[in-house]
């Protein structure tokens, strides 16, 4: 009786999960390749050639100052929510009420900016005090929105997917009603007056480019962001009760507090997404001022591995992309929903990277099995020295070394 | 049914786990396999059992080499296995259980369907001819972790194995349902049945066994007639030198009268309206361990819960050297001096994602913080200096503490407890799963405790642990502390009978 020993199948389960940065970022970039191979096939229809669609998606997203600067006023509202991912969901709170602390920051701050107009009561204020005033506006009605949810499932253990969800339709609503009614201005649409030029956000490069303080916002918390969670005890605590909750009950964290503190400021930081819609792009608060951008921002916030840094990266790649496909909708008439598409795809490459920390593929195994020929029983088994000088080394050859004979 | 592996060697990334291992298991004998953890005896029964693939070696069975690649092969050739952690439904009933993935034999009707009644049948038979005294209809939840580990054996029986492999039967269980068991692997004997007794529990070998096998360093060392050989033979070939059990145990100052610790009259009735403590009084003196015997699951753990702070109880009061204690938290408890190591090193003591350095932290928080800014340098230091003095043997302070093996986690975990005022250390089985160095190391750092005037209150199955450290023992059973002994001349087999609830 033959033995085949120990040949090494193709599929093989790693001794010790792999992990850390590199890990990370080789699969950010399959999964972002990957995206775009698959959002390829949608140029098709159009007779466009993919890779020229790419060239001009890219060159308008990344290739000209004005585009830049457009694909850092996109990637900016990305980097507020991306942060308040981080510091809940490395806590352990999976909370995805990000766009209702979007809309409610941006109410906020629209009731503090609409009193800038021409004889009311803020119309004294100069920009220099209207952004910080605005800002803690927008902080505090975010980080109170996301605060009763954090309340909630920290003292009464209630179900912060659904909660914060549902919390997403009431912000939405909430906000209809209040530009339909109380804070409408005259004419035809569900929308406040547009701000006093003092309210809005200043512009860094001039009338011709979009690329305004709210970016210079965003750079300074993603550092200060990466501090807390490098330096500070909240952001040990955090990460303690995100990585095992048990453990960090038994250290004596105060995961009930710690929950809370985590659900508010990551809402806080999400109100500043709307923050930065209303006074640097929209100057007004109207309905539907946005639908998706506290849900893209969880999605940077996944490919940047959590990390505030690589959510940097990811918020201004995903921005240049929906800047670009913007512009491709203008010019091409290609449907800019394509960068959504594209964002999608790689979502679920990123989600269907898990089983690759657990698993790896024996691609050398099936190659050389196939030059030494030992699935073929008509075959004789060949030392894997064969003339053919095509099989590799024993060590690296399990099925020509499986192959031996009286193995 | 007659096993020979020869030369069976499997190296996983920087360690060879088994190096040209050759073992033969007669028909009908019950053969233990002994060695400390990391000897190797778990991944050659897995070799056996086609759980992990072994890099060269045959098996033969009976005299026919065979090829096992996976579980379902060796179950088929009669090979069965009990895992430590069972695989059981709780949900399901025994006979549910039981045909979990039947397809073939009895319990299989035609066309897939299954026959329930004809395998309950069946079932009740087994249950008799081996005196399992399992009811096919009970629900796995409603059973206790020696009739779990029965309905395993039922299992592999019921897949007509031939040779049953057992991974650490006895750790789990107390002294009453170890001997059940052990009256079962005898029947299995009498049947024909062979058995591979995995352990690194000496007496068990020298009472139960037939013929032992010694591994060491992934290699076997030795096989001989358990009949030749002897507990000092048998601890010299695993350890590999001779044992110095030297624990230094007479005390250098008696214990004081001042309690460190006393709980009174704790009551605890869960979420579900389950009385998990009742009226459980303790008093744990200055310089002297309190040891607390009992069958897993009889409320120890919840008591340990209790004092250092995780749960509150429903009724009764805690002290801290005269000190109510009953409000404060955890992390001031910890403060205040009450430390604990929790029977999960990985899944409560330790963060295994983290390093050694921001696992030193978890705990004394405030000892690391400055202003809530994390004193990364001093916790790294304070680590080095832990990983010394303890002899926790890891390549840096920035290791992951999954990576570390139990003993040098445990080691950490305990060194990290006792920083900075200890004066109440609860510590929970804290040397299962220990080699014999590390649990030599642990259960001196206790002594060491009591000498230096802490109150210890050690949980533990291990009922030699127990003995061998305590100044007086504790017997909880149902929720209750049923007696309190001073430990001097303890009749083991009285012991026994009051963790089984058996009051004299």
């Amino acid at each position: 009786m033959s033995l085949p020993g120990a040949r090494r199948p193709l599929v093989e389960r790693r001794l010790t999960p792999i992990g850390g940065p590199a890990f990370g970022i080789a699969i950010a970039l399959a999964a972002i390749a990957t995206g775009l191979l698959l959002g390829g096939l949608l140029f098709i229809p159009f007779d466009s050639d993919p890779v020229d669609g790419y060239t001009t998606l890219f060159r308008e997203g990344f290739g000209t100052a004005r585009g830049l600067g457009d694909t850092l006023v996109r990637a900016a509202p990305l980097t507020f929510i991306g942060l308040g991912t981080i510091v809940t969901w490395r806590a352990g709170f999976f909370f995805l009420g990000f766009q209702g602390c979007l809309l409610m920051g941006a109410t906020g701050a629209a009731l503090v900016a609409l009193p800038a107009a021409d004889g009311r009561a803020l119309s004294w204020a100069p920009t220099w005090v209207l952004i910080p005033l605005t800002l803690a506006a927008a902080v505090i009605t975010g980080g109170i929105w996301s605060g009763i949810v954090g309340y909630l499932k920290a003292r009464h253990d209630g179900n912060e997917v659904l909660l914060s969800l549902m919390m997403n339709f009431v912000a939405a609503f909430l906000l209809n009603y209040l530009v339909s009614g109380p804070m409408r201005a005259k004419g035809a649409l569900p929308q406040t007056e547009r701000f006093d030029e003092s309210a809005h956000l200043p512009l860094l490069l001039g009338p011709t480019n979009n690329l305004h303080f709210g970016v210079i916002v965003a750079a300074v918390l993603v550092a200060i962001v990466a501090g807390v969670f490098r330096l500070t005890m909240l952001g040990y605590d955090l990460s303690a009760m995100g990585l095992n909750p048990r453990a960090a009950r038994y250290g004596g964290i105060e995961i009930t507090n710690r929950t809370i503190e985590a659900s508010v400021i990551g809402g806080a930081l999400a109100g500043l997404a709307g923050w930065s819609q209303v006074l640097g792009v929209q100057y007004r608060l109207l309905d539907g001022l946005d639908t998706t951008t506290g849900f893209e921002g969880i999605v940077a916030a996944l490919l940047g591995g959590l990390a505030p840094v690589g959510l940097a990266v990811s918020s201004f790649l995903l921005g240049g992309l929906s800047v670009g496909a913007q512009v491709m909708q203008r010019r091409a008439g290609i449907p800019a929903s394509m960068a959504q598409v594209i964002q999608g795809l790689i979502v679920l490459a990123i989600l269907a990277s898990g089983p690759l920390r657990y698993y790896k593929f024996n691609l050398r195994g099936i190659i050389g099995r196939g030059t030494t020929g030992s699935d073929d029983p008509e075959t004789p088994p060949v030392a894997p020295e064969a003339p053919d000088g095509q099989a590799a080394e024993p060590e690296q050859d399990p099925a020509g070394a499986a192959a031996r004979p009286g193995a | 049914m007659r096993a020979d592996l020869r030369g069976i060697t499997k190296t996983f990334p920087g360690v060879v786990a088994n190096d040209s291992v050759d073992l033969t298991v007669e028909s009908g004998e019950v053969h233990a396999l002994l060695g400390e953890n990391g000897a190797g005896k778990s991944t050659l029964m897995n070799v056996l059992y086609g759980l992990v693939q072994r890099d060269s070696g045959t098996i033969s069975l009976d005299g026919t080499l065979v090829e096992i690649r996976r579980p379902a092969d060796a179950i088929s050739l009669g090979i069965g296995m009990v895992h430590q952690d069972f695989l059981l439904v709780p949900r399901m009933t025994v006979l549910d259980n039981v045909l979990v993935g039947v397809r073939t034999g009895p319990g299989a009707g035609p066309y897939g369907a299954l026959d329930r009644e004809g395998a309950r049948e069946h079932l009740q038979e087994l249950s008799t001819e081996y005196g399992l005294g399992v009811d096919p209809d009970s629900r796995v939840a409603d059973l206790s972790v020696g009739e779990q580990q029965r309905v395993e054996i039922l299992k592999l029986l019921f897949r007509d194995a031939h040779l049953l492999i057992l991974d650490e039967p006895t750790s789990v269980l107390g002294p009453v349902e170890s001997a059940g068991l052990f009256e079962v692997i005898g029947r299995l004997r009498d049947h024909g049945q062979s058995t591979v007794l995995i352990t690194h529990k000496l007496k068990e070998v020298l009472t139960h066994t037939d013929n032992v096998t010694v591994m060491r360093g992934g290699r076997n060392v030795a096989t001989s007639p358990t009949s030749a050989t002897s507990a000092q033979e048998l601890a010299e070939l695993m350890v590999g030198e001779g044992v110095s059990d030297q624990l230094r145990r007479e005390r250098e100052t008696p214990a004081e009268e001042h309690p460190a610790a006393r709980a009174d009259h704790i009551e605890l009735i869960d979420a579900a309206g389950v009385a998990r403590l009742s009226d459980v009084s303790l008093e744990v003196r200055q310089g002297e361990i309190l040891g607390i015997a009992g069958v897993n699951g009889n409320g120890q753990s919840e008591l340990a819960e209790v004092i250092v702070g995780l749960r509150r109880q429903t009724g009764g009061r805690v002290q801290l050297g005269g000190e109510e204690i009953d409000r404060h938290s955890v992390s001031m408890r910890r403060h205040a001096g009450v430390r604990y190591v929790p029977a999960d090193r990985r899944g409560v003591g330790s963060i295994d994602a983290l390093s050694i350095t921001e696992n030193v932290i978890l705990g004394s928080c405030d000892r690391f913080s400055n202003r809530g800014f994390v004193q990364r340098r001093d916790a790294s230091r304070k680590a080095e200096e832990l990983i010394d003095r303890y002899e926790v043997l890891t390549p840096s302070t920035d290791f992951l503490a999954g990576n570390l093996s139990g003993g040098n986690l445990q080691k950490l975990i305990l060194a990290r407890e006792l920083e900075g005022g200890a004066r109440l250390l609860v510590v929970e089985q804290p040397t299962r799963g220990l080699d014999v160095k590390a649990t030599l190391r642990v259960r001196q750092t206790l002594l060491d405790c009591r000498d230096a005037g802490m109150g210890v209150l050690l949980i533990s199955v291990d009922l030699d642990e127990l003995l061998e450290l305590s100044d007086r023992i504790g017997v909880m059973f149902d929720g209750r502390m049923i007696a309190v002994l001073p430990n001097e001349d303890i009749d083991v087999r009285d012991l026994g009978l009051l963790m089984a609830g058996v009051e004299s």
